[in-house]
């Protein structure tokens, strides 16, 4: 972080706490901008230079299918406000969303994962929305800046800029995570997601399902800290209950999961997710993750689910891990969606148990996968399984 | 715990490649048969060389534009750079284990990197290889910093008495990676273990 930039905008923040801005904070409206000398432009100002740099981030997903689909989602949620707003899919295997107070949006990759369909996706957003359409950033900001946390919570923002790929979605992401809204704003942005939702005509137990998920991976996980979406919204189960409680009171039944459209435009990218998943090295919640993907995927995806839960399994190579990982394996390539590594798999765990079928395995694997990375390791392996015949 | 410290300082300052920085350290000049840890190797390129325990860095234009890598006798449990040992609070971090498929070596040097904050890691070109008389392995890969540059290594791993040794380059790249990638993967390929 660049000191000289930073100081300055601390005093530029201090100086402008006037007595107006502590007024109560109105919502915006469509179009709304800063006046320009308040410390909400101010705000503004620190967030367009850490957007700015996000928008060169490796990190920022940029399948136009992709970003318009789920921008067209975002548009439905937030109707005349959707010009206002920038939605950025970041490539990090996490549960994740936040909004700045510019209309900048971050949703993690890790999220798309976990969503299961469309209307999942526009409570979400929708929440994120609630969140700029009331300005809690910057009611959030004002009350920081009269309590002895504001300089630490300034250090948050203040470090975007110039700090690389994964700084800058925090930095973003610290607009609204790191400031932990009260839960009062995090139930008023939870209701405005829900109103969307329904008006919409989505399925308003879309939610339940969604955060019943989220229950189960907070649950399975079995040390270090709360993934970030449990460290700074409501309880997880106090959220779902709430959810059930206003999706059985819902003026507007709508039965819309739009599931369809979800499955095509995100189906593209499951793999490399999935991969992503496994890259965090937390196995207990992603063996509970993609096992519950699993259990509710598309059948033409089941081999691909079935092979990413044997590889949590193989990975985290605890007690019989290994076992379950090849019985997983096996299961994967006799369903459809399988990936060509299942057959390495399934050839090197045969492989390691002796079975001579190993060796049609990993020749099946070359063959869909005739310019497999690992060729060359594959080809020994085979040379020693059939030097045994 | 000191150790542990001037460890994970050292791998910080060799994986973030952070800033800028004067090589310092003693000069390897090229020639047969340098010595590291229980490796030789040949290299035909002069390099500015910093030594710790168990890791060496060598570099020909500093920290940012190009370090070659040597860890040498990683055990079993601990982090594939030294970074930590594992903990019943942290089972599953990127530790080494004895046995590992080349594969999973590969997977597991990966998830380091990516630990330390490089984003969009793939590797390819997984291949056998031999360091004297022990067998192991040779991968590619590609990766961004975490400031957005985009950088190329190249990486040697093996196991050798229950214990791994790896060692890898990496350079941005644009210009560096290309301007020495054949000299260093003819030593890479030249190292031994010699003991």
């Amino acid at each position: 972080m660049n000191a000289g930039p930073a100081l300055a905008l601390t005093l530029a923040f201090s100086l402008l706490l006037s007595p107006a801005s502590l007024a109560t904070v109105a919502s915006s409206r469509p179009s709304d901008r800063p006046v320009e000398g308040t410390d909400e432009a101010e705000l503004w100002y620190a967030m367009e230079r850490i957007e700015r740099d996000l928008q060169h981030s490796p990190l920022v997903t940029r399948d136009p299918a992709l970003n318009a689909y789920a921008r067209d989602v975002l548009c439905k949620v937030a109707r005349e406000y959707c010009g206002d707003l920038r939605l950025y899919l970041v490539d990090l295997p996490y549960f994740n969303a936040s909004m700045a107070p510019n209309g900048a949006m971050i949703l993690w990759t890790g999220s798309l994962l976990r969503i299961q369909n469309e209307a999942q996706l526009a409570l979400v957003l929708g929440h994120e929305f609630g969140h700029y359409r009331e300005r809690h950033t910057l009611q959030q900001w004002r009350k920081l800046k009269r309590s002895s946390a504001f300089l630490s919570t300034f250090s948050v923002f203040a470090s975007g800029a110039g700090v690389g790929v994964v700084g800058m979605a925090a930095s973003l992401a610290g607009a609204a995570n790191m400031m932990k809204f009260s839960r009062e704003k995090e139930r008023e942005a939870d209701k405005i997601g829900f109103e969307q939702l329904q008006d919409n005509g989505y399925d308003p137990n879309a939610g339940v399902e969604l955060w019943e998920g989220m229950l189960r991976e907070e649950n399975a996980r079995d040390y270090g800290k709360p993934i970030p979406v449990f460290s700074s919204h409501p309880q997880t189960r106090e959220r779902r209950d709430d959810l059930r409680v206003a999706a059985a009171a819902a003026a507007k039944q709508g039965d819309q999961l739009h599931l369809a459209p979800y499955r095509q435009a995100t189906r593209p990218f499951l793999k490399h997710w999935l991969e992503n998943e496994l890259t965090r090295r937390m196995f207990a919640s992603s063996i509970r993750v993609i096992g519950d993907l699993r259990e509710t995927s598309a059948s033409e995806d089941a081999g691909l689910f079935t092979f990413f839960l044997g590889e949590a399994y193989r990975r985290r190579n605890k007690a019989d891990d290994r076992l379950q990982a090849a019985r997983l394996y096996a299961e994967a390539v006799n369903q459809p969606g399988a990936p060509p590594e299942a057959w390495r798999e399934h050839g090197l765990a045969l492989r390691e148990a002796g079975q001579p079928a190993a060796a049609a395995a990993l020749h099946h694997y070359l063959e869909l996968a005739p310019g497999a990375d690992d060729r060359a390791f594959i080809a020994v392996y085979l040379a020693e399984l059939e030097a045994r015949r | 715990m000191m150790r542990f410290l001037a460890r994970a300082l050292l791998l910080a300052a060799t994986i973030a490649l952070a800033s800028c920085a004067s090589p310092g350290g003693r000069l390897v000049s090229a020639g047969s048969g340098v010595a590291v840890f229980e490796l030789q190797l040949d290299t035909s390129l002069d390099w500015a060389r910093i030594k710790r325990a168990r890791i060496e860095l060598w570099t020909i234009d500093g920290l940012p534009l190009n370090e070659f890598v040597v860890v040498s006798r990683v055990r079993p449990g601990e982090h594939v750079f030294l970074a930590a040992r594992e903990r019943q609070r942290r089972p599953d971090g990127p530790w080494y284990r004895q046995g590992m498929r080349p594969d999973e070596i590969r997977d597991v040097i990966l998830d380091g990197l990516r630990q330390q904050g490089w984003a969009n890691v793939s590797a390819s070109n997984l291949r056998p290889a031999r360091f004297g008389s022990v067998t192991g392995l040779r991968f590619d890969a590609r990766l961004t910093h975490r400031n957005g540059l985009l950088y190329q290594a190249t990486f040697a791993a093996a196991e050798h008495g229950g214990r791994l040794t790896h060692f890898f380059w990496i350079a941005p790249s644009e210009y560096y990676y290309g301007r020495d990638i054949a000299a260093v993967d003819r030593m890479l390929d030249s190292a031994r273990f010699v003991d």
